[in-house]
């Protein structure tokens, strides 16, 4: 059984996207309304995530904290012709990726009720992209990593594409594009690392380990190369500046459930790449890239908070309040301290709850209004004041109010980055810690033109607070904030070790000279 | 020359033997039963078609025998390996055909008919052990094709595909057997095996002639395969033609030139050592090949990025195509190529498929724009052409990135100094991905359209569907069968030579 | 036990946050004071019974609550530390907290958030413990933040007034940046100490000595010199600027009297505005290293105690001027700081907290009286109107003009003395600050009472009634006084004012009457913060700033005091304080509403330079420079130029396809010719 929870955790949503499939070829065809089959279909989407959910919940309780390495492991023999085996499992950096995956899609699925259009098919994609989500988390051999890492772009490319809004062709077409370039680069990466360690197998267990045990001998060139191909896959993906203007656009025309994922989990899988790929396979390249990285986070921390700053569609300003969140997680990862490198993990997790949450709240008003402009907005308090105090608290959490999950990423991250012995580290931590200022202002400003003053519009007066089933999705994110924020030992401790050995693998290496 | 030398090996053929003698049938049947015996035709097709399968599948314990008819057909996994795909794309094309047959109102005899002879050149060509086979398979395959290619015979377009088609081809066939002639003046044989120990030992009359002529069956076979800059026919003869005959064409030929082109250059023409004619023969088709692959997928790719006619830009794709599997062609190895064609042919027929069925009769509905909006109001084939999409823009889990993936990989293994080839054909299916997904988001993106009349599927057509789509997962997710009917997925199949030397 | 004096009102939070609303107001009033007195008699039981002998002036309680954070070689627990300075601060907040509650229940009666208010308030309650009570760093950060939070949350509690929010927002942006430098000295602190924590912590096995102890051994860092102790201490103080409002962080408190009175006068005159102080005070082992930083901060209080005084002397808002006034007794509090005098800064802390919170009530009683009236232009004469009002505020008054035996005459001449006295300045500099905050003591006696006057005396000038919060119906009505339980509070707070100096008389004045001579209030604090020591600042003397010796070297360096020239200094802080008194009478009665300076009414246009140098730049920067250019024009622009260079190379070789076979024909050819020339030259 142990072996095959991870297994079970990440195909028993894609067989409910069969069910469905099937149920809507078969069933479907005798009798019943199609609004009473489009709740037929919410319901079965949000029965099957609720059940990964609790399955994912066994991953937690067969997981030891003691060790560094990955658990709960299957490996099978796939595709003998190409060394490709199928190797599953996770360890302290993974864990909470899929658990964060599993515990937003039930909220993502309750913010898609709405839906009405195609209703089947948008639960397919949900399903089959929350498959591919926890794949590419719990992926142990880069094979099948690069699978999961492509298959959960094409659910999310339809889910903009078909549900999104005006300008979903754009955005849809963009965010492939951008992803892909990087991905298919990666890809050439990958097979030379496979060739690099013999061409024997693509476990990534393995080559880390024979990486880290005997150096490989390539070119200081090649090596760049690589760490490149896989760099510019996950920059692209985190998004760091400048390759992240996808970001908004994909945001602000995604519907309300994508824009929670998108941010939620697809950004993860970029930094949880870099900390898989690029520091572990090539240590050295990264100390040695590891300022310029830092520069380039620092930057995003700064430049997409300013420009969210001035954004008046809230879906934007919160897509750029991303980049500047993710650019925080970059700057840590690249610290090499546990402290940073921890806060990096945790602002992933703590990221995904805050932003899932804002995109939500910015979805039940858009419902509403059908409008996402902050002009429009004002004086929603008045009517909403349940819907107002949650988005406030989401906000505050966001914006790294201390006893809320937001605060202590950002905190162990600066702190982390400041006593890094990467150079410049301390003034990269001191620019980033303003982005601490920024995002008060950018958010708080948010509300003080949305929520407070006096409802100016007449249908803002007349807003209907949240309903049950958006308090339903609502409350357990507010409760992951108090929790993340009240006891993060709880995460850390699980964590702690698979991140130090990583790090561990940075601080060991040398840097080695720029060989001509 | 001793009657037994020639080593008259009949089963060694059965699958030629028995895709003619069906041929032949159904010309007698179409003759003597009463007009437009359509269903019996098709039912004749398959059965000699699924025969033949079983004669080659049959014929793969044989794998190793000594060549039969004195040299002329060789028993190895290349030629098994390439004639099931033709099998594979003859079936699927009788399956579309029945439909096609009856919605244009076009007598269906003469069709299974030349299907037929067009499988067995092919097959033949798959064959060859010996450059006159070679030739042989390649005029029965084509003449037929061109028939095939005009066999809408009212339609302008068809005519216009069918004449230029045959105009250049010819042409090239002309390079083609000269280059033939001359490799014979430069070696002494026509044998395969016996020109590539002429190579080997560098036993040559003229070594100019030999580089000169094996120039110009690149140029041949450089046509037939549609590389640049040899490509230009096809996207007039793929749109001009009928949808079903473009999957065949796209396919079937191809295959099975790229069977002999393997024969002759990766195993002929291959460098047993690091020096000496045979190495440099070697050295300079690879480069020359790795440079016509760099411009073929580009241009196919590029061009195909403006296209708006599906056909045309399937055309294109093709020629893109093409290219990748010259990239996978520069190690020698015949299992890349031959997964890869494989590949291409399922998803490519499964492609047009669709597209027949969306095209309605008489090709009407070609423009991308003509698809608006019909995602979800024909959503069976509209997912299947996605799919078929995503494989073809190497998408995992399909066939289209299982196929890429083993191409990259081997060259990367095999050719350590073409590497920036696999760079190159990345950074090409990059640019790919932007045309394969402009359909898609036509089809579903797009405001549905007011009177859409649903095409009508045959039971036939149906099947087609199925088979490609599950192909399509199959090699996207368990290819380890196919790799062992390669040998194991990349060891080299056993050369002719050892075979001949028994 | 400590914990529950910070969870009790956190508990009152919640309960009322989750159901007041349902269970209405008097069910909220028990609550919420109920928690908050819940708290004050524990935090009472705690200082003066039997866990923690007060008698003993070293002793330390520390008390592990749970264990927060704990990553690699970092630790922060939630857990507190109860000491004399903590102490003397958990007394008065819970005290004036909980009279200021009880105040509120009257002064909120009616309001439809009441629950909301209190739910607020209690949540600010445990904050602010929370951070006094905090035995590092990083959980005094979550109070110092906790309590931003309140403020917010309270200023910003009329949600549908505009200014409202914008202050509420003003302040918590303006605190942030204070913020900022808490954070970088947060972490300059761990990366110098290897820990945050004022008492010694295990960490992953060893002990790690606490912050405090480690400073107190760090050399010293002469004047001008700028090592990492000035470092960590000026960042603290920009932490403290922001907090506690000094410059150049001081713009958001006036706004915050957008908050209902009772918020102005718990947190932003008698508790929150003090943490800045607290801060220093707490980490003054650390801040005593840095002649340099104390130089600052003596600078910036000075400056800011008379930079604010004259703003004061202008508003005609009567909780503006009280904000003012707030500002500069805050200044007061940093000056004494910076001159080492510590114990006085939080001597001062406390009476100020006494005076300042009545006067604030008292406002508030004014305001409720004359149906949310502000403005001091449409008051006077209600001494009449509300006697009780009246008599209260006049201790206040007194107390904060220095009035001898009133509470704010001790603390406050006390830093006066101490400032011209000081060690720890360059030489003169005690006394041109002693000059400035002397003027400031004029003024302060001078813009009281203006306010007093303008209030109770003179001719009635209210009645014009204009548009109220609560939408009270607008006809005038007649002032009244307020009821009982919003005046009882008054009363015993003006007890405190009078007479909460005593604990605090300096023996150069207490000898006088012939008593013990030992400053008690002084002589209790001394062990928990450091002192300074003549010659300081020029890097040379002994230091002995380890509670442990701290205690004799108080009675040694109280005898060094100079007895006479103290008590004339008394004599003309007495003096300075009477002219103010007179000056303003004579001035105001004569004509309570005369002009004021342009430029002090409007407070020397500060927000205006503000806006027009910090804020409208960085805006348009982002929204023309990085946004529409830099994002759109460079990126998109470069990204979409790359799809549409493909597009046109697309069409380009498109030509190419000219449908014409004899073409395709000549292109074969050319290419066959290529091929073949390259196989045959090779």
């Amino acid at each position: 059984m142990n072996s095959y929870i991870v297994t079970i955790t990440t195909f028993l949503p894609l067989a409910g996207a069969l069910a469905l499939l099937l149920h809507g070829m078969f069933w479907s065809r005798q009798g019943s309304s199609p609004e009473k089959l489009d709740h037929q279909y919410r319901w079965i989407a949000l029965l099957i995530t609720l059940v990964t959910f609790v399955v994912s919940l066994g991953i937690v309780a067969g997981f030891d904290n003691s060790r560094f390495d990955a658990q709960l492991t299957l490996k099978a023999e796939w595709i003998r012709a190409l060394g490709v085996s199928y190797f599953v499992g996770v360890d302290g950096i993974s864990l909470w990726l899929v658990l964060l995956t599993t515990f937003l899609m039930p909220i993502s699925i309750l913010a898609s009720w709405h839906v009405t259009k195609r209703v089947r098919e948008y639960m397919i994609f949900m399903l089959v992209l929350e498959t591919g989500m926890i794949g590419v988390f719990v992926s142990l051999d880069m094979f099948l990593f690069y699978l999961f890492f492509e298959i959960s772009l094409i659910p999310m490319y339809f889910l903009i594409g078909v549900w999104g809004g005006e300008r979903r062709i754009y955005a849809a077409v963009k965010f492939v594009i951008y992803t892909v370039v990087g991905s298919l680069l990666m890809l050439v990466a990958i097979i030379a690392v496979y060739y690099i360690n013999g061409g024997t197998t693509f476990d990534i267990v393995q080559i880390t380990n024979s990486f880290a045990v005997r150096k490989p001998d390539i070119s200081w060139n090649v090596q760049f190369l690589l760490w490149a191909a896989f760099a510019l896959a996950f920059f692209i993906k985190v998004p760091l500046f400048p390759f992240h203007t996808w970001l908004p656009d994909a945001h602000v025309e995604a519907p309300t459930a994508g824009s929670i994922i998108l941010a939620g989990v697809l950004l993860k899988m970029g930094t949880y790449g870099l900390m898989r790929f690029n520091l572990s396979l090539f240590p050295e390249m990264s100390r040695y890239a590891a300022p310029y990285v830092m520069t380039l986070a620092v930057i995003g921390i700064v430049y997409g908070a300013l420009v969210a700053m001035v954004q008046p569609d809230m879906k934007k300003l919160v897509a750029y309040s991303s980049v500047s969140h993710l650019g925080f997680v970059v700057l840590g990862i690249f610290a090499f301290t546990e402290q940073s490198m921890q806060g990096a993990l945790y602002q992933m997790l703590s990221h995904g709850i805050s932003t899932g949450g804002l995109f939500l709240c910015v979805g039940i008003i858009y419902e509403r209004r059908h409008t996402r402009e902050i002009g429009e907005f004002g004086g929603v308090a008045t009517p909403m004041p349940q819907y107002s105090s949650m988005f406030l608290i989401v906000a505050l959490s966001s914006l790294g109010l201390p006893l809320l999950n937001g605060f202590i990423g950002e905190f162990l991250i600066l702190l982390g980055t400041f006593s890094s012995t990467v150079p410049y580290a301390s003034t990269f931590a001191v620019i980033g810690a303003t982005g601490v200022i920024l995002s008060a202002v950018y958010l708080l400003w948010m509300l003080q033109r949305v929520l407070f003053g006096e409802a100016t519009k007449r249908e803002n007066a007349e807003l209907q607070d949240i309903n049950f089933r958006e308090k339903a999705a609502l409350v357990p994110l507010v409760v992951m904030a108090l929790v993340m924020g009240l006891a993060p030992m709880i995460f850390l401790r699980a964590s702690d070790r698979a991140v130090d050995s990583v790090r561990a693998l940075v601080e060991g290496s040398k840097i080695l000279r720029v060989s001509k | 020359m001793q009657l037994n030398e020639l080593n008259l090996n009949y089963n060694s053929i059965a699958p030629e033997i028995i895709a003619s003698i069906t041929g032949v049938v159904i010309m007698l049947v179409d003759a003597f039963s009463k007009k437009g015996a359509r269903r019996a035709n098709a039912m004749i097709a398959l059965i000699g078609l699924v025969a033949a399968l079983g004669a080659i599948v049959g014929l793969w314990a044989a794998i190793g025998d000594s060549p039969s008819f004195s040299g002329m057909i060789v028993i190895d996994r290349l030629r098994l390996f390439f004639s099931i795909i033709v099998i594979i794309a003859a079936i699927i094309t009788a399956l579309l055909a029945s439909q096609f047959l009856h919605d244009e109102a076009l007598p269906p005899g003469e069709f299974y008919a030349l299907l037929m002879f067009a499988t067995t050149g092919m097959l033949l060509m798959a064959a060859a052990g010996d450059l006159v086979m070679i030739f042989l398979g390649l005029e029965i395959s084509s003449i037929t094709t061109y028939v095939l290619a005009g066999y809408r015979r009212r339609d302008v377009r068809a005519n216009e595909s069918s004449l230029k088609y045959f105009l250049l081809g010819s042409f090239s066939t002309a390079f083609l057997l000269y280059g033939m002639a001359l490799v014979y003046g430069a070696t002494g044989t026509t044998n395969l095996a016996g020109i590539q120990r002429a190579v080997a030992m560098g036993a040559l009359n003229f070594p100019q002639l030999l580089f000169v002529g094996a120039a110009m069956m690149l140029v041949g076979f450089g046509f037939k395969i549609a590389s640049a800059p040899f490509h230009l026919w096809t996207p007039d003869v793929y749109e001009g033609a009928p949808t079903l005959v473009t999957a065949f064409m796209a396919t079937g030929p191809k295959a099975a030139v790229f069977a002999a082109f393997l024969r002759v250059f990766a195993e002929a023409f291959a460098a047993p050592t690091a020096t000496g004619t045979g190495w440099q023969l070697h050295a300079t088709w690879v480069n020359a090949l790795a440079v016509i692959a760099v411009l073929t997928m580009t241009i196919g790719n590029v061009i195909a990025l403006s296209q708006t006619n599906i056909k045309r830009m399937l055309a294109y794709s093709s020629i893109a195509h093409a290219g990748y599997a010259l990239v996978g062609f520069v190690t020698g190895n015949f299992a890349p190529v031959g997964f890869y064609m494989l590949s291409y042919a399922i998803m490519n027929l499964g492609a047009f498929a669709v597209i027949q069925m969306l095209a309605r009769a008489g090709d009407v509905k070609t423009q991308i724009t003509d698809y608006a909006g019909i995602g979800f109001e024909v959503p069976a084939l509209s997912f299947s052409l996605t799919i078929f999409l995503l494989s073809l823009a190497g998408i995992p889990p399909t066939a289209g990135f299982m196929g890429k993936f083993f191409i990259f990989k081997s060259t990367w293994e095999a050719a350590p100094d073409l590497r920036w080839l696999v760079v190159a054909a990345v950074i090409n299916s990059i640019i790919s991905i932007y045309y394969y997904l402009y359909p898609i988001v036509v089809m579903f993106f797009r405001p549905a359209p007011q009177n859409f009349v649903k095409p009508r599927v045959s039971g036939a057509v149906v099947l087609a569907l199925v088979i490609t789509l599950a192909g399509t997962f199959y090699l996207g997710l368990l290819p380890n069968s196919v790799f062992d009917w390669l040998g194991s997925g990349g060891t080299r199949p056993r050369s002719i030579s050892q075979q001949v030397d028994r | 036990m400590l914990k529950w004096i910070t969870l009790a009102p956190l508990i009152g939070a919640i309960i009322n946050g989750f159901f007041g609303k349902r269970f209405g107001e008097r069910f909220v009033s028990v609550i919420a004071c109920g928690a908050v007195a819940v708290s004050t008699v524990l935090a009472f039981f705690m200082f003066f019974g039997k866990p923690w002998p007060v008698v003993n002036g070293k002793a330390q309680l520390t008390e592990h609550f749970f264990t927060w954070l704990v990553v690699g070689n970092f630790r922060a627990d939630f857990a507190y530390l109860l000491d004399p300075l903590s102490g003397i601060y958990i007394l008065f907040i819970t005290g004036v907290a909980l009279l200021i509650h009880i105040y509120a229940t009257g002064y909120m009666h009616g309001d439809p958030g009441f629950y909301r208010f209190f739910a607020y308030l209690n949540l600010f309650m445990f904050m602010m413990l929370t951070l006094v009570l905090a035995d590092n760093l990083l959980l005094l950060f979550v109070g110092w933040e906790g309590v931003g939070l309140c403020s917010y949350l309270l200023i910003g509690y009329y949600i549908r007034r505009k200014e409202a929010g914008d202050a509420a927002k003003k302040a918590f942006i303006t605190n942030r940046v204070g913020d900022f430098g808490y954070m970088i000295a947060m972490f300059l602190a761990f990366t110098t100490f290897g820990t945050i924590s004022f008492v010694d912590k295990t960490v992953g096995g060893e002990t790690v000595r606490s912050l405090l102890s480690q400073a107190a051994e760090r050399p010293f860092e002469a004047f001008g010199v700028f090592g990492v102790m000035t470092a960590i201490a000026l960042l603290m103080f920009v932490g403290a600027t922001g907090k506690s409002a000094q410059l150049p962080l001081y713009v958001w408190l006036p706004d915050a009297m957008a908050g209902p009175t009772p918020v102005s006068a718990l947190i932003h005159a008698a508790t929150m505005v003090t943490a800045g102080v607290y801060l220093v005070a707490r980490c003054s082992n650390v801040f005593v290293k840095s002649p340099t930083a104390m130089f600052v901060v003596a600078i910036i209080g000075a400056a800011t105690a008379l930079f604010a005084a004259t703003i004061g002397l202008a508003q005609n808002d009567i909780k503006k001027v009280l904000a003012y006034s707030t500002i500069s007794q805050l200044g007061y509090m940093f000056l004494a700081c910076g001159v080492g005098a510590f114990t006085a800064a939080i001597f001062h802390v406390m009476t100020h907290a006494f005076f300042k919170a009545l006067l604030f009530l008292g406002a508030g009683s004014v305001i409720h009286g004359l149906h949310d009236e502000q403005d001091l232009r449409h008051m006077g004469g209600l001494k009449k109107y509300m006697p009780k009002t009246f008599a209260t505020m006049l201790t206040a008054w007194l107390a904060i003009s220095g009035i001898p035996i009133f509470a704010g005459f001790f603390s406050k001449d006390e830093i006066l003395w101490r400032t011209w006295s000081t060690a720890s300045l360059p030489d003169g500099w005690g006394h041109i600050l002693w000059a400035l905050a002397a003027l400031t003591a004029l003024l302060t006696a001078i813009y009281m009472t203006r306010l007093m006057v303008m209030t109770f005396w003179g001719q009635e000038r209210f009645g014009q009634d204009r548009a109220h919060d609560h939408g009270h119906d607008a006809h005038p009505h007649k002032p009244h006084e307020s009821p009982a339980v919003m005046w009882l509070p008054l009363a015993l707070l003006a007890v405190l004012s009078v007479f909460g100096g005593l604990v605090g008389v300096p023996p150069a004045l207490s000898s006088l009457v012939g008593l013990h001579s030992e400053n008690q209030f002084e002589h209790f604090l001394e062990p928990a913060v450091a002192r300074i020591t003549p010659g300081a600042h020029t890097g040379s003397g002994p230091f002995t700033p380890t509670p442990t010796e701290a205690h004799g070297a108080a009675a040694a360096s109280e005898a060094a005091h100079d007895v006479s020239g103290e008590r004339w200094f008394t004599v003309i802080s007495i003096i300075v304080a009477l002219i103010g008194l007179g000056f303003g009478w004579v001035l105001f009665t004569k004509r309570p509403v005369r002009e004021m300076p342009r430029v002090l009414e409007n407070k020397y246009y500060v927000d205006e330079i503000y806006d027009a140098a910090v804020i409208t730049p960085i805006e348009a920067g982002s929204r023309h420079v990085l946004w529409k250019i830099v994002d759109v024009k460079l990126i998109d622009g470069f990204v979409n130029g790359v799809a549409s260079t493909f597009a046109f190379l697309g069409n380009a070789l498109r030509t190419t396809q000219t449908g014409l076979a004899r073409n395709y024909a000549a292109v074969i050819l050319i290419g066959a010719i290529v091929v073949i020339g390259y196989f045959a030259l090779r």
